[in-house]
């Protein structure tokens, strides 16, 4: 049986009728056609899918799309406001943090997370919130700086 | 004075993917779409009785069911050995034997469940050197019916798919003036590429027959040519494109999915049909890097000159070696690394096994084989009481110094990378751990590497001039996260000083960008590098023609600065490349020439075939790379927890390009190496892969990341563009090799397989399993001083 | 992932009823982080998931005169950043911090962990030292579980057909105490424990956990006894504990690791747990 759900997502309301069995991550790529957040591991181990539910980064892989009634979400197309983009989409783009890309809108929403709660973090803060965070390419150093600029830390 | 090229220009598709506009295979949409998924074979060898998929058939929303029987064409890049579903028999656990495509993903899943597969199990073959035994069970009985490339060498009734060999100089003569002769043995296990995005692919057949995928590859040419002869479908029937794709390293090259979704769209005439493999499906399915028995004996004089070397490779190539042929091949004419060694005797051997299929990743065969290269040169240094820096550069190739196929070198870097790696690790000094019971070391390793491909492979670019003095570049060379759309987009704005973002770059799609043969083997930017500057000099030539009959000066005064064409003697004497884009207008109104449109082709000059029972020659590759990393890292001695500490790498990559991107190559093959030597290793059992997850399949994650040091050395590469030759791959062999010298290096043992886990560091330290230096002639002593077992620890 | 009927009560009368109705078709979707990854890996395939995250008692953190209270819905990160838990408890935040990464913490539960009852859950031994118990709904009534009583095997708990946890009920500590999990792990972010020891010391009486080198959660009482006996702790006194340590428990070999390399990390682990208890005992 279909599920009606009402939600926000990136400042727009939204209301949907979803399958138990969908996850949050399918439909927001499916039904809202919002591709940023990808699917790597399906298991919570890789970060691709991460997105920011009620101001907190989570897997959206690992949970349902039902579960997002009443929420207020964020994906990274939800970043940049009015063209203009966010701090860390412009130092990503600085630093090279990024190759392939694929890592990368969830790299950004983990980051986005950590800077909402805390905009001053320390390296180690840094590290926690993208710890889950899997890329095969840059080798994550880039990615630390970028972040670290995003945060007023380096020019 | 360059102006685009050696600078950090930022990465042109940036925007696309920190917005996440940037399109993969999986984030495509079409409609009528339908899903694909396979079914599996459970056993490693067995042979197919029966497929009964009538109860999936009959499931509500399944559109069509394939099994072996519609796919029974051959196919391989350079061994034609595969079929893309199971026809008699399954050579893997996880080979593909039925596919099916219904209105759902979820049917499609429940669709699979339903097919029946009745199997005869057969024995099985699960490591290179059981494979070559002569009563081993064979997985192709019909190699020799298989058609292959004239550079390889399959020997029917085995299950050695190719048999490279190198004979260089007179070995008998190089062991005879030998004052040590040692043996020793190494083993590198099967690994996963991991990119971050799986395997995906959408095919569609139109009512004409022509066959479109979108297909997340690294080389959509010889992806079309595969799907041509699997299909018989003429090249311009098949259309692959190729959107953004997420991470390769290999496992992208050559064919997988496309093979399956093809029959599948035929029989849904009109509906696209899509395929994404699963992570666990993605690191069973796809290649793998194959596993590699090493065996090197080396003659070594007092002075510490190598004189003979004998290689014996053997590669763990699994169920089918159509691409990993080619890895033997490169291991065999790499044999020996980046010395300069008067005799060489290599064989190379790709062995089949009942494992998941191998195939190219990045390195091509030389992470495995420096792995065990550069951990015999420190064993025979320490043996000798040589320091293995200076050993090194006793040994390395110098300037007019020769390769193990015989070819004459020049412009050499080694040398100067390992100057660079020791001075930046500070070689020689041992730093204090950060606390009791951990221990440090430093090690170095070298590499070269050229690119693995056929002499004469191609590569093109376009270059349409735009009106308004734009431009747009069409290449096949695949941005895979390499960066290899903003090199290239540089090499272009540099030749025709228009600015970089002025410059749009297409890729991807046969039908309209023009070939290139594939994206691998780091040779885009010297391949496509070369072809897009002959595009960029072609189109230059035509709008310094049109300059000079708009201008009234001759050609050979005039050049092309800040978008105009100018004369070099009157600088006011200038016209827009905008004005002449579409020809020239004449004071009368007429026009001459039409469009400006720059076209580049490039081959490889002079590579030629090397001979067939020496493997010597005097051009066998394109350019080589050279490079040297020289790693500190720490020991916990009660846990046998390894932390790397430092990475100073230094690489001679002729000409940067873009230092940025350039260092993030490095860096992330500094990595992506820490991961194959700590971390990464394939467990199977029988064949079956235990660990196909991140869950227990750990790549690098933040906290592995050591303080990296990059050098990039600029010694031209003559024939690359501007100098450059290529880095992605050579960035990750040595990381592991100089770990395994740190280890030794910091507490005297010595592990020479793969990965150097926790687990097995421990197991080494308390149980003193050092493997030594098998040392079998000691001209200066008793024979066998020092001698131990030489085992696979 | 198979279909299902997802409903959200708000009562736990309500939970019970389909929990009763259902029996085994019937699974408590709380986080989800473990939950979701086997319903799509078809490990299972439940009729109804029963989401239990509108029932606002369970989202609880409380502390009063019988210690705290930890709802079943409560998260890792919630546990972690909670005052009382760091002040009085701070050996259950230390190993909350350990469970997967920071995003899976923003959904994953300590209840959620203690029902999955794998043998390598992070929180679980930590609540065996802390002599937490459960704290479980059926329509009758409530009752409390310790949780050594409660845990019975890989994936086997103690909970009856209509039953629920409503959360975790840690003891007041009075006295001196210190307490630390180590953890042993391949890789330093998102790992699972290859093997781990929580080590806890209230008024100079040790009590020691160990996981993953037991089908469950296992209390060290040789490595206790031994400890207590002690009439100062440190590297070189607790090497019997640490002996003692290899000999209580029944590891496995498995793509983790093998059996002989757990035995050796189970007594370095020991060692560094008690140590680090030791720097926090006050």
């Amino acid at each position: 049986m279909k599920h009606e759900i009402s939600f926000t997502i990136n400042g727009e309301k939204v209301h949907l009728e979803v399958e138990p069995n969908k996850t949050l991550l399918k439909m927001i790529r499916e039904d809202l056609n919002l591709t940023g957040a990808k699917e790597g591991c399906g298991a919570g181990e890789c970060g691709s899918c991460t997105i920011i539910i009620d101001g907190k980064a989570v897997n959206s892989c690992m949970m349902l799309a039902v579960e997002a009634d009443g929420k207020d979400i964020m994906t990274v197309e939800g970043l940049a406001k009015s063209g203009v983009l966010d701090p860390l989409q412009d130092t990503f783009i600085k630093n090279a943090a990024l190759q392939c890309g694929y890592c990368t809108p969830g790299m950004l929403m983990s980051a986005k997370a950590l800077l909402m709660r805390n905009p001053n973090p320390s390296e180690d803060d840094i590290k926690e919130a993208i710890g889950g965070n899997l890329c095969r390419c840059t080798g994550y150093k880039v990615i630390l700086d970028a972040i670290k600029e995003a945060a007023g830390q380096i020019n | 004075m360059l102006k685009y090229v050696g600078h950090e220009v930022k990465r042109v598709d940036g925007l696309e993917k920190v917005t996440g506009y940037a399109k993969y295979v999986d984030d495509l949409k079409m409609a009528g779409m339908l899903y694909a998924k396979i079914k599996k074979s459970p056993y490693a060898h067995a042979k197919i009785l029966k497929i009964d998929t009538s109860k999936a058939a009959a499931l509500e929303g399944v559109k069509a069911i394939i099994t072996g029987a519609d796919v029974p064409n051959r196919v391989g890049l350079y061994l034609e050995d595969k079929t893309f579903l199971a026809t008699d028999k399954v050579r893997f656990v996880g080979e593909a034997v039925a596919a099916v495509a219904a209105i759902s993903e979820e049917i499609a899943e429940e669709a699979v469940e339903l097919i029946e597969v009745e199997y005869e199990e057969l024995p099985g073959v699960f490591n290179a050197m059981d494979a070559i035994k002569h009563d081993a069970p064979l997985l192709h009985e019909d190699l020799g019916n298989y058609k292959y490339g004239p550079i390889f060498f399959p020997k029917p009734g085995t299950n050695i798919s190719n048999h490279y060999k190198i004979r260089k100089g007179d070995i008998d003569k190089g062991f005879a003036e030998a004052d040590y002769i040692m043996e020793n043995e190494f083993y590198v296990p099967h690994i996963q590429h991991a990119p971050i995005e799986n395997h995906s692919v959408i095919a569609l057949t139109e009512p004409t027959g022509k066959v479109t995928v979108w297909s997340a590859c690294q080389s959509p040419y010889a992806v079309r040519k595969a799907l041509s002869v699997a299909f018989k479908l003429p090249l311009h029937k098949v259309r692959v494109v190729t959107p953004a794709v997420g991470g390769g390293f290999g496992g992208k090259a050559g064919t997988t999915l496309e093979g399956i979704t093809i029959p599948l769209s035929q029989k849904c005439m009109g509906r696209p049909v899509k395929l994404t493999y699963t992570r666990e499906e993605d690191m069973v399915g796809s290649f793998v890097r194959q596993g590699c028995v090493a065996k090197i004996k080396t003659g070594v004089k007092k002075d510490g000159r190598i004189v003979a070397e004998e290689n014996t490779f053997y590669w763990e190539g699994g169920a089918y070696t159509e691409y990993g042929v080619n890895i033997a091949r490169a291991g065999g004419y790499a044999s020996s690394g980046p010395y300069d060694i008067p005799n060489v005797k290599a064989d190379s051997y790709c062995v089949y096994t009942n494992q998941p299929v191998g195939g190219p990743y990045r390195g091509f065969g030389m992470s495995e084989i420096h792995f065990a290269i550069e951990q015999n040169l420190d064993m025979i240094a320490i043996q000798m009481g040589m320091d293995p820096v200076e050993f090194r550069k006793i040994n390395a190739i110098k300037d007019g110094g020769h390769t193990v196929t015989g070819q004459q070198l020049y412009n050499v870097g080694i040398t100067k990378c390992i100057e660079a790696a020791e001075k930046d690790i500070e070689w020689g000094k041992t730093n204090k751990a950060s606390g009791p019971n951990k221990l440090r070391g430093k090690g170095i390793a070298c590499m070269y590497k050229a690119p693995s491909q056929p002499n004469n492979v191609a590569s093109a670019a376009l270059i349409k001039i735009n009106e308004d003095g734009t431009a747009n570049l069409m290449v096949t060379a695949m941005d895979l996260g390499q960066g290899s759309n903003t090199a290239l987009t540089q090499i272009a704005a540099e030749v025709l000083t228009i600015p970089v973002e002025k410059i749009s770059i297409i890729t991807g799609d046969t039908d309209v960008t023009p070939y290139e043969w594939q994206t691998v083997a780091s040779r885009i930017t010297y391949c496509a590098g070369n072809a897009v500057k002959k595009a960029a000099e072609d189109a230059k030539e035509q709008l310094i023609k049109l300059g000079s009959i708009g201008l009234g000066l001759p050609a050979e005064y005039l050049e092309l600065r800040d978008e105009h064409v100018v004369s070099s003697i009157y600088p006011d004497k200038k016209k827009s490349i905008a004005s002449m884009a579409l020809g020239l207008e004449m004071p009368d109104g007429s026009g001459v020439h039409g469009p400006i449109m720059g076209r580049g082709s490039f081959i490889p000059p002079n590579v030629r075939n090397t001979d067939k029972e020496t493997g010597q020659g005097e051009k066998p590759v394109a350019f080589w790379t050279f490079g040297a990393q020289a790693i500190e890292i720490e020991i916990d001695m009660e846990t046998g927890q390894i932390e790397v500490i430092k990475v100073a790498a230094a690489y001679d990559v002729g000409k940067v390009i873009n230092p940025q991107l350039c260092r993030g190559q490095i860096e992330g093959g500094i990595i992506q190496g820490i991961g194959s030597a700590l971390l990464e290793h394939q467990i199977m059992e029988k064949g079956k892969v235990k660990n196909p997850n991140f869950v227990d399949y750990k790549i690098p994650a933040v906290r592995d990341v050591p303080e990296m040091v990059i050098r990039m050395l600029e010694i031209p590469e003559i024939t690359g563009p501007y100098g450059a030759r290529g880095v992605g791959e050579p960035a990750m062999v040595p990381t592991a090799p100089a770990i395994a010298n740190a280890i030794y290096n910091a507490i005297g043992i010595r592990i020479n397989s793969l990965p150097l886990s926790a687990e097995k560091v421990l197991d080494a330290i308390k149980n003193n399993k050092s493997v030594a230096c098998k040392v079998v002639q000691n001209n200066k002593g008793a024979d066998g001083e020092g001698q131990v077992t030489c085992g696979i620890n | 992932m198979k279909n299902f009927e997802y409903v959200k009560p708000s009562t736990m009368e309500a939970v019970a009823d389909i929990l009763q109705q259902y029996g085994d078709g019937a699974k408590i979707l709380n986080g989800g982080t473990d939950l979701l990854v086997r319903m799509r890996d078809n490990l299972i395939k439940p009729q109804v998931v029963v989401d239990i995250k509108g029932i606002s008692e369970l989202r609880k953190i409380e502390y009063t005169e019988e210690g705290l209270f930890i709802g079943a819905a409560v998260t890792m990160n919630e546990v972690i950043c909670s005052k009382i838990v760091l002040e009085k408890y701070r050996i259950l935040a230390q190993s909350a911090h350990e469970v997967g990464s920071y995003q899976l913490r923003n959904r994953a539960t300590i209840v959620g962990n203690v029902c999955n009852a794998s043998p390598s859950g992070d929180t679980i031994a930590p609540l065996y030292v802390l002599s937490a118990k459960v704290k479980i709904f059926n329509k009758d009534g409530i009752r409390l579980v310790p949780i050594e009583n409660f845990i019975l095997g890989v994936r086997k708990i103690d909970l009856k057909s209509g039953e629920i946890v409503l959360g975790i009920l840690l003891p007041p500590i009075k006295g001196q105490n210190g307490g630390s999990y180590y953890k042993h792990a391949r890789r330093k972010d998102v790992d699972l424990a290859t093997v781990a020891v929580a080590a806890f010391c209230n008024e100079g009486q040790w009590k020691i956990a160990y996981a993953a080198v037991a089908p469950t959660i296992l209390r060290g009482p040789k490595a206790e006894e031994i400890l207590n006996s002690l009439s100062e702790v440190d590297e070189n006194t607790l090497i019997p504990a640490m002996d003692a340590a290899t000999s209580e428990v029944t590891p496995i070999s498995d793509v983790r690791a093998g059996k002989e390399y757990r035995l050796d990390m189970i007594r370095i682990s020991l060692k560094r747990a008690v140590l680090a208890a030791l720097e926090l005992y006050k």
